[in-house]
């Protein structure tokens, strides 16, 4: 088995409630399991992210942005040592770096760098990162960065601002064919109307079988993690052949994205990962609208 | 449920089917749970231990008692224990014998001429008792005989004597037989010229069926035969019968081959009763339809502790 990844992702966020509403059960949850928990913030934040998570927040170390941000080798330097001193638990960090409006690119872009260091140096550590940015504060460019940096991205705003590129945008209603569900006893009729419409799209037998066993578990992880109403959306562009989950759930700040390769079937996160081998394309998007996770397979 | 299938105008007749005909050497034979026998069924269960012959004897016994069906075991045991058969709490065999609906007859009235067996006496001795049933007011008569120790010694004889009970058995709307063997006790082409002599392979019930996913107990090896659709709606049920089939066991067997589907949640389940099992303990997956292949393939059996490889293939 392997060791343990670092999952590390990123929040958008517009405003203190939806600061607070993706942050809070984050690091609930890493009291929960028994992590060494921190959160480095500028005061402001963090006198609210004590208040809000009452008891739950004594158990956490609060550290001050200002003081922790100060230069990128520091930074790396003590998140290590964060992570060291507290082998063999797992770490877990709420971090946001107060990003000055009047700042030189040049100089943003030591930062936006240190991110993807800390995906090479804590690669192994089994750490849990959330780094949050706060949209109205922080220029566009850091914000691009940021989505290629991170393992996954929560964005709070509307749906049109997560829909970024050309290849997904939402196809006209008229194209496409949905099926809501919600029982686990559904899931077979799910599937029955996910291959009917993908055999007539030209996919062969294997990759039938793939898409099947793909949607299974993406339709599976809606009904167990996500909120009602729940539906299936299947589409045809060109070559490809789309079919979406969509529920009214958000999506969990921390769930395991499937990208990274988990050590055994016990692993959270194998179902997805398994999902992302079997079928050409996953793309997970998640707002305050719902999550919705597109699986995309080519003729 | 139907809900969503009908209003795509879709129809789908179930993922759980019945295979039929089954093919032994170029001779077919209807595999039949033992809960589904009916009049005229003339059926062979070659058995390899106790817990076998009880599902399909002891089901095929006290299923025809409670369906007032007349049941005739011929054997020299006490009708309190007959071989196969464990009562349920509360029956009374000595009941159903008082009241004829259960025959126990010893083997020195009814298929003995001497010390050698002897088929035309079992023939007439099953005949009469079949034929005064209907007089009786059963609506059914049950026939079942453990055959190995005249196998043993008489093959030609009892060879006859199948011929015979099939003649009897198959065009009747009364009766309906199972002929038991022990096979560990009986070579192998001997086994294979007896069983010839039959239609039906009686089969233990299914553990479960809801008609997407069925489950059956396998002995030889032992394990579960998986059959139709798994998914998160019978992960449940699957791993508690899993769980009761590798009870004691070190190496216990998932026969796949009539799975039509498993979802990667399935993995998890059957990882978690791999890691219950003693230690260097297996869960042998036999038959892997190509869907099943790919996915492992796909993830690697090193992230699927526990679980190996099995034969593949037919049977």
């Amino acid at each position: 088995m392997t060791e343990p990844a670092l999952e590390h992702g990123a929040l958008v966020y517009g405003g203190l409630a939806e600061y607070l509403a993706a942050l809070v059960p984050f690091l609930r949850e890493g009291v929960e399991a028994g992590d060494a928990v921190f959160a480095v913030a500028p005061a402001a934040r963090l006198e609210a992210l004590r208040e809000a998570l009452g008891r739950a927040g004594d158990r956490i170390t609060y550290l001050e942005a200002e003081a922790f941000y100060r230069c990128p080798a520091q930074t790396l330097r003590d998140y290590d040592r964060l992570v060291r001193a507290h082998a063999p638990r797992r770490v877990r960090v709420a971090g946001e770096r107060p990003w000055p409006a009047e700042e030189p690119w040049a100089r943003a872009a030591e930062w936006t760098r240190c991110e993807s260091l800390i995906n090479t140096v804590f690669a192994r550590s089994g750490a849990r990162a959330m780094c949050a940015y706060d949209r109205d504060a922080v220029n566009a460019r850091v914000l691009r960065e940021a989505r290629r940096a991170h393992l996954w991205v929560i964005d709070g705003g509307a749906p049109e601002d997560v829909a970024a590129s050309g290849a997904d945008r939402r196809p006209s209603p008229l194209d496409v064919d949905r099926l809501p569900f919600e029982s686990a006893f559904e899931l077979y009729q799910v599937r029955r109307f996910v291959t009917a419409r993908a055999s007539r799209h030209g996919l062969d037998a294997a990759r039938l079988a793939a898409l099947e066993t793909a949607v299974t578990e993406v339709a599976t992880n809606a009904l167990k993690h996500g909120a009602a109403p729940r539906e299936v959306r299947v589409w045809s562009h060109g070559e490809e052949f789309l079919c979406e989950v969509g529920d009214h759930g958000r999506w969990r700040p921390g769930a395991p994205t499937g990208l990274l390769p988990p050590g055994s079937a016990l692993d959270s996160g194998f179902g997805l990962w398994t999902v992302r081998l079997l079928v050409d394309a996953v793309r997970v998007h998640a707002d305050r609208a719902g999550t919705r996770v597109r699986l995309v397979m080519r003729r | 449920m139907n809900r969503s299938a009908t209003a795509t105008g879709e129809t789908y007749s179930g993922p759980v089917r019945d295979e039929g005909l089954l093919s032994f050497e170029g001779v077919f034979f209807t595999e039949r749970p033992v809960g589904q026998m009916r009049p005229g069924d003339h059926a062979w269960l070659a058995f390899g231990g106790s817990e076998e012959r009880e599902r399909v004897v002891g089901a095929f016994v006290t299923a025809g008692l409670a369906t007032e069906e007349k049941v005739v075991y011929v054997t020299d045991a006490d009708p309190l224990n007959l071989p196969g058969v464990r009562w349920p709490g509360g029956a009374d065999p000595h009941a159903y014998v008082r009241s004829g609906a259960l025959r126990v007859l010893p083997r020195e009235r009814t298929c003995l001429s001497g010390d050698r067996f002897d088929p035309r006496r079992l023939l007439d001795a099953l005949g009469e008792e079949v034929s005064r049933a209907f007089g009786e007011g059963f609506r059914a008569v049950r026939i079942t005989l453990d055959l190995t120790w005249a196998t043993a010694h008489a093959p030609e004889e009892v060879a006859a004597c199948e011929h015979g009970l099939a003649a009897a058995v198959s065009p009747s709307t009364m009766a309906m037989a199972i002929c038991q063997v022990d096979r560990r006790a009986v070579a192998a082409d001997r086994l294979a010229a007896l069983r010839g002599a039959h239609e039906v392979l009686a089969r233990p019930d299914p553990e479960f069926d809801d008609g997407v996913l069925r489950l059956v107990r396998t002995f030889d090896p032992p394990g579960l035969r998986l059959e139709g659709e798994l998914d998160a709606a019978r992960h449940t049920v699957f791993a508690e019968r899993l769980a009761r089939a590798a009870a004691g066991r070190r190496r216990v067997h998932l026969d796949c081959g009539r799975l039509r589907f498993m979802d990667p949640a399935a993995l998890n389940v059957l990882v978690r009763q791999a890691m219950r099992l003693p230690r260097d303990g297996r869960l042998v997956l036999d038959r892997m339809p190509p869907h099943l292949a790919r996915m492992i393939d796909a993830v690697g059996w090193a992230r699927l502790p526990g679980l190996a490889p099995g034969r593949s293939g037919g049977r």
